[in-house]
C-alpha cells in the first residue's frame, strides 16, 4: 500500500522579474541569460514569505482534492530557503490551514519533493495514514547573492504541493547520495559566539557550475535508466517526464542522451527559473491543471541537488 | 589524433566552418563553462578516461588536447 494523488497545487509570488531588469544589479543581459540558461523571467517575493507560498500551494492542492485540512494525518514540508530554521515550515502551514495533525520538515535540497513522496509512501505503508499533504516552498531570492551574476540570474521563488491518499500509484523510486559539501553549499549565518574560531562564510548559495552541471546530467541519465530498467519499461512507455527545472542546458542534454521527445518533457525553467525543490511539484501541477494527465498515465519525476543527492520516481496517475 | 578528435567535438558544438588550431582560445569561440563541462564529458566517454580539471589551464584547444593525451597515456 502506498498512495495516489488526490490533488496538486502551486503558488507563485506576484512579482515577475524579466532578465533585462537583472541588468540593473549585475552585468548581464536578456540574450545571454536566454541563450545560456533558457530563462526569460522568474517570480520573486516582495511581500510574500516562504510560509505564504507554502500555505498558498497547500490550499490550492486541498481545494482540488476535496480533502479538508482537518482530515489530514500528516503534513510534511521541505524548504532549502525558508523563513526560519525552526519552527518547521510544516508546523506553520498546519496552523494556517487549521489542521491538527503532526507536521515536520525534511531537508533534502532540490530532490526534496521526491523525498517527500518517498517519506509519505513509508507512512502509508505503515498503515497509519490516509491523507498526507506534502509541500515544497522556496524563497531562493533570500539566499542567492544578488551581486553574483553567475548565480542570481538562475533562481526563482515558488511553491508546489500535493494531497496524497491511499492507493498504489507510487510504483518505484531510486535515490542516490554522494556526500559532498563543497560543490553546492548554502551556509547558515555565522552567529556571534565569542568562542567559535572557524572562519565565517557568507550565507549565500555557493555553486561550482561546471561540477554541478556534470553531476546533474550524469544523475538524471543514471537515475532514469535505473528506474525504467528496474520497472522493465522503456522511455516509450512513459507519458510524461518531469525533471527538476534547474537549467535548460541540463534539461536539453539529458533529454538528448535519454532520447526523449520534447513534448513528453515538462517545462517551467523559462518562466520560473530554478525554484529548487518546488520546481517538480509546480510542473506537475501545471500538467495536471492543463488536463494533460490521464488516469493510468506513467510519469517519471527526476531531480538532483545539494548533498550531492538525486532521486527519481515512477508514478501512475 | 587526439587533437583531431577534440576539433571534431568542438565543431559538433560550434559548426563546421569554425577554424580551430591548437592556439585557438575557447573564449574566442564563444565557449562558456557549461560548454566546457559538456565537452569534457564527451571526451571522457570517447576516450574512456576520467578528467579532473583541478588547477589545469584550459584556455585553448591545444590545452584540451594536452590534458587528454596525458590521461590517455596513463590509462
Amino acid at each position: 500500500m502506498n498512495f495516489r494523488f488526490l490533488g496538486t497545487g502551486r503558488c507563485l509570488p506576484q512579482r515577475v522579474v524579466p532578465n533585462d531588469e537583472l541588468a540593473q544589479y549585475v552585468d548581464t543581459n536578456d540574450e545571454w541569460i536566454r541563450r545560456r540558461v533558457g530563462i526569460s523571467e522568474r517570480r520573486v517575493c516582495t511581500t510574500e514569505t516562504t510560509a505564504d507560498l507554502a500555505i498558498g500551494a497547500a490550499k490550492n492542492a486541498l481545494e482540488q482534492s476535496g480533502v479538508r485540512a482537518e482530515e489530514l494525518d500528516w503534513i510534511i514540508a521541505a524548504t532549502t530557503a525558508g523563513d526560519c530554521a525552526t519552527p518547521a515550515l510544516a508546523c506553520v502551514v498546519q496552523a494556517a490551514l487549521g489542521a491538527h495533525c503532526p507536521a515536520f520538515d525534511i531537508n533534502a535540497a532540490c530532490p526534496a519533493f521526491i523525498m517527500l513522496l518517498e517519506t509519505a509512501a513509508a507512512f502509508f505503508a505503515r498503515g497509519n495514514a490516509r491523507r498526507i499533504l506534502v509541500v515544497s516552498a522556496e524563497r531562493m531570492s533570500r539566499v542567492i547573492d544578488w551581486r553574483d551574476r553567475s548565480t542570481c540570474v538562475l533562481f526563482g521563488d515558488g511553491a508546489g504541493a500535493a494531497v496524497l491518499g491511499e492507493g498504489n500509484g507510487y510504483l518505484r523510486s531510486v535515490v542516490h547520495v554522494s556526500g559532498n559539501d563543497t560543490i553546492l553549499r548554502l551556509p547558515h549565518s555565522h552567529g556571534n559566539s565569542p568562542f567559535y574560531t572557524v572562519p565565517p562564510e557568507e550565507p549565500y548559495l555557493h555553486m561550482n557550475g561546471q561540477e554541478t552541471f556534470k553531476f546533474a546530467v550524469t544523475s538524471i541519465c543514471r537515475d532514469v535508466r535505473e528506474l525504467l530498467d528496474g520497472a522493465g519499461l522503456t522511455a516509450d512507455g512513459i507519458q510524461h517526464f518531469v525533471f527538476h527545472q534547474a537549467n535548460a542546458r541540463i534539461l536539453e542534454y539529458a533529454r538528448e542522451k535519454l532520447r526523449l521527445p520534447r513534448e513528453k518533457c515538462a517545462d517551467g525553467i523559462e518562466r520560473y527559473g530554478n525554484t529548487s525543490s518546488a520546481s517538480v511539484p509546480i510542473a506537475l501541477d501545471e500538467l495536471n491543471r492543463a488536463g494533460a494527465l490521464s488516469p493510468g498515465d506513467l510519469i517519471v519525476l527526476s531531480a538532483f541537488g545539494a548533498g550531492l543527492s538525486s532521486a527519481a520516481a515512477l508514478i501512475q496517475w | 589524433m587526439v587533437f583531431e578528435k577534440i576539433v571534431a567535438v568542438l565543431k559538433e558544438k560550434l559548426g563546421d566552418d569554425v577554424a580551430i588550431e591548437r592556439e585557438t582560445l575557447l573564449r574566442d569561440l564563444g565557449v562558456d563553462s557549461l560548454d566546457v563541462a559538456e565537452i569534457l564529458m564527451t571526451l571522457e566517454d570517447e576516450f574512456g578516461i576520467q578528467i579532473d580539471t583541478d588547477g589545469v589551464k584550459l584556455d585553448t584547444a591545444g590545452d584540451f588536447a594536452d590534458l587528454v593525451e596525458g590521461l590517455v597515456k596513463k590509462a
